[in-house]
């Protein structure tokens, strides 16, 4: 890795970590603490930010890996990976079922059943258990993973893209999303009709423009222009979602477009939620917001949670649902809000700490399989 | 204690496995009988003149539940497409669902409005309220969202349809409750009508008859909610 990419990947275990902090936040809705979240000022949310680090992420590994190891070794690694992520998929759904069916029964309310859009699993079983295993039934707040597996599985196809044809993938990458948005086209459902939350016909787009930037930094390319229109541009654009995610919502217009040029939907990343995650990176990597957050997390705790990702958001997905449920059933006020969220929060950097404990435990057991600097981070 | 909660453990358990049987029709032969609560809050002008005009209807369905035939959701929408058939024979109803599994109500009004700016359906029946109530969202910023939507699916020439959430009886109806009352308040401000799921499950409820199992239950609500659009049309 080069050393501009070495000095740049902990800005990336930074903002990652922020983002499943946000996620978390945001994933019990109206806590007291959700207006620090940046889904409130603006078109896109932590999940843009999550899902372009993770492309990010993934450029930088894989580059190196396939320069090492060649395609078939990319390709192993990713199925491997794609795996893993697959059966914590398949666990944290499970564990949340449990739990919500533990409560439907202890509270004797048919209604919890329904919790995010579980209600299927438990009324039509047969059917759901083929959709869950599919990757066709996911239940809400417990989508983004299957958006990430497929992904992972489409980094050997866009690998060799975003190496030496880069501005060939982004065109490639660029187009599925305009014909999804433009036919409708997502990815099935089942048992039930519809789309996946994530389409990831819409998201590889946002995706793939991270591998490009994470293949870049691995080369010590520079990313973004230093152009100041570029910038002001960028900031107005900020500023504008802003005022109109605030306060003018209802006021959305009608045009004479397409709905996803002008209009706001998570589930097929609508260009103004695209434009919004572009412009806050562009913002971002001009300012030095990095550098003020590592000042104030002296710590490293964000840092900590963004090198553990993917166990860190498996159990923060868990652990929101059972904040959320905890909090009706305790008919909770506000500060008792806020210590639930912040509880949470502080079992998920418990976790990331036990995480690193055990991986230099390991490293001291079998010397020859020390882990290099920032080894725990993954794609 | 410990008795009572074994007993309501066997009693949930036999309503889970109860509805599991596919291909069960989606009408409901026995349903209880519907009072004065049935009747839409609102009138539906641009669905009547719809109506009148003798051309193909589009509806769109949101957080309604699959139209697809045995469909896990399908009780509520199939049933309500069927009674809407038959109230309006030999017409041609579009109905485009939109799913919003697990969705609050800030996330599921983008839903509405990508609907009916692509679709320009002239009825939309949007069921919110629980998810909101299990999230224990803000239930002024809940009626605030969904009268924001009101307004801007009335903007755009549609009538909207809100559909409340089920009564059970549980110890947590005055939570609920709080999310019925933010739904019927944007029915009073007058740019939405309120069907009142709530009102009449706990009618129902009260009386001893609500239809087991679920399944049931909600196929009797599709054929209320029908036949209450279609009073609105009738000369």
């Amino acid at each position: 890795m080069a050393d501009a990419a070495r000095q740049r990947a902990w800005q990336i275990d930074l903002f990652r970590g922020l983002a499943l902090v946000m996620i978390f936040i945001n994933h019990v809705p109206d806590n007291p603490l959700v207006p620090l979240t940046s889904a409130n000022y603006g078109f896109s949310d932590a999940a843009e930010g999550f899902v372009l680090m993770a492309g990010i992420a993934a450029g930088l590994v894989y580059l190196r890996k396939y320069q090492q190891e060649g395609w078939g070794g990319t390709l192993a690694r990713a199925l491997q990976r794609a795996f893993e992520l697959y059966s914590a998929h398949i666990l944290i759904l499970l564990l949340a079922a449990a739990f919500v069916a533990w409560m439907a029964i202890a509270e004797g309310d048919e209604r919890l059943l329904g919790w995010i859009g579980l209600g299927p699993l438990f009324a039509d079983p047969a059917a759901t258990l083929l959709g869950i295993v599919t990757l066709t039934h996911q239940p809400h707040y417990l989508d983004i993973l299957p958006l990430y597996i497929l992904l992972l599985l489409a980094v050997p196809l866009m690998l060799p893209l975003a190496a030496r044809a880069p501005a060939l993938l982004l065109a490639l990458s660029g187009g599925l999303w305009f014909i999804a948005n433009w036919n409708g086209w997502n990815a099935p459902t089942f048992p039930a009709e519809g789309g996946w939350m994530f389409n990831p016909l819409a998201w590889q787009f946002l995706f793939a423009i991270g591998m490009v930037i994470g293949a870049r930094l691995a080369r010590g390319l520079p990313v973004v222009p230093r152009s100041n229109l570029l910038f002001a541009a960028a900031l107005a654009y900020v500023a504008f979602a802003a005022v109109v995610i605030l306060g003018f919502e209802e006021q959305w217009p009608t045009l004479p477009l397409p709905w996803f040029l002008y209009g706001l939907d998570k589930s097929f990343l609508s260009l103004p939620r695209l434009l919004h995650v572009l412009a806050l990176a562009v913002v971002l990597a001009r300012l030095p917001v990095a550098q003020a957050i590592a000042w104030l997390d002296r710590p490293g705790l964000l840092m900590l949670l963004g090198r553990r990702a993917l166990p860190v958001f498996c159990a923060g997905s868990v652990l929101a649902i059972a904040v959320q449920i905890w909090r009706f059933v305790l008919g909770a006020p506000w500060w008792l809000e806020v210590v639930l969220v912040l509880a949470g929060l502080a079992i998920q950097i418990l976790l990331a700490m036990l995480l690193d404990w055990a991986e230099r435990a390991r490293s001291r057991t079998v010397p020859t399989a020390a882990a290099p600097a920032g080894k725990g981070r993954t794609p | 204690m410990r008795g009572r909660a074994v007993l309501r453990l066997v009693a949930l358990c036999a309503v889970l496995l109860l509805p599991a049987a596919p291909g069960v029709s989606a009408s409901a032969p026995a349903c209880p009988p519907v009072g004065p609560e049935a009747e839409l809050s609102a009138p539906l002008p641009r669905f009547a003149q719809a109506v009148a005009s003798g051309g193909p209807i589009e509806i769109l369905t949101v957080g309604l539940g699959s139209m697809r035939a045995g469909g896990v959701e399908g009780p509520f929408a199939q049933a309500f497409r069927e009674a809407l058939a038959r109230g309006l024979p030999g017409r041609t109803i579009n109905i485009t669902a939109v799913p919003t599994p697990g969705m609050v109500a800030r996330d599921a009004a983008d839903r509405v409005r990508r609907g009916v700016a692509e679709g320009e359906p002239v009825l939309v029946i949007w069921r919110t309220g629980l998810t909101d109530a299990l999230a224990v969202t803000d239930p002024t910023r809940f009626g605030r969202i969904v009268q924001r939507a009101a307004a801007w699916v009335s903007a755009q020439n549609a009538d909207l349809v809100l559909v409340d959430l089920a009564y059970a009886g549980s110890a947590y109806e005055p939570t609920y409750r709080r999310y019925v009352d933010a739904l019927a308040e944007v029915g009073r401000v007058g740019e939405a009508a309120v069907f009142r799921r709530y009102a009449i499950t706990e009618a129902w409820h009260r009386a001893g008859v609500a239809p087991q199992p679920m399944a049931a239950s909600e196929a009797c609500l599709a054929e209320a909610l029908a036949a209450a659009i279609l009073r609105r049309v009738a000369p």
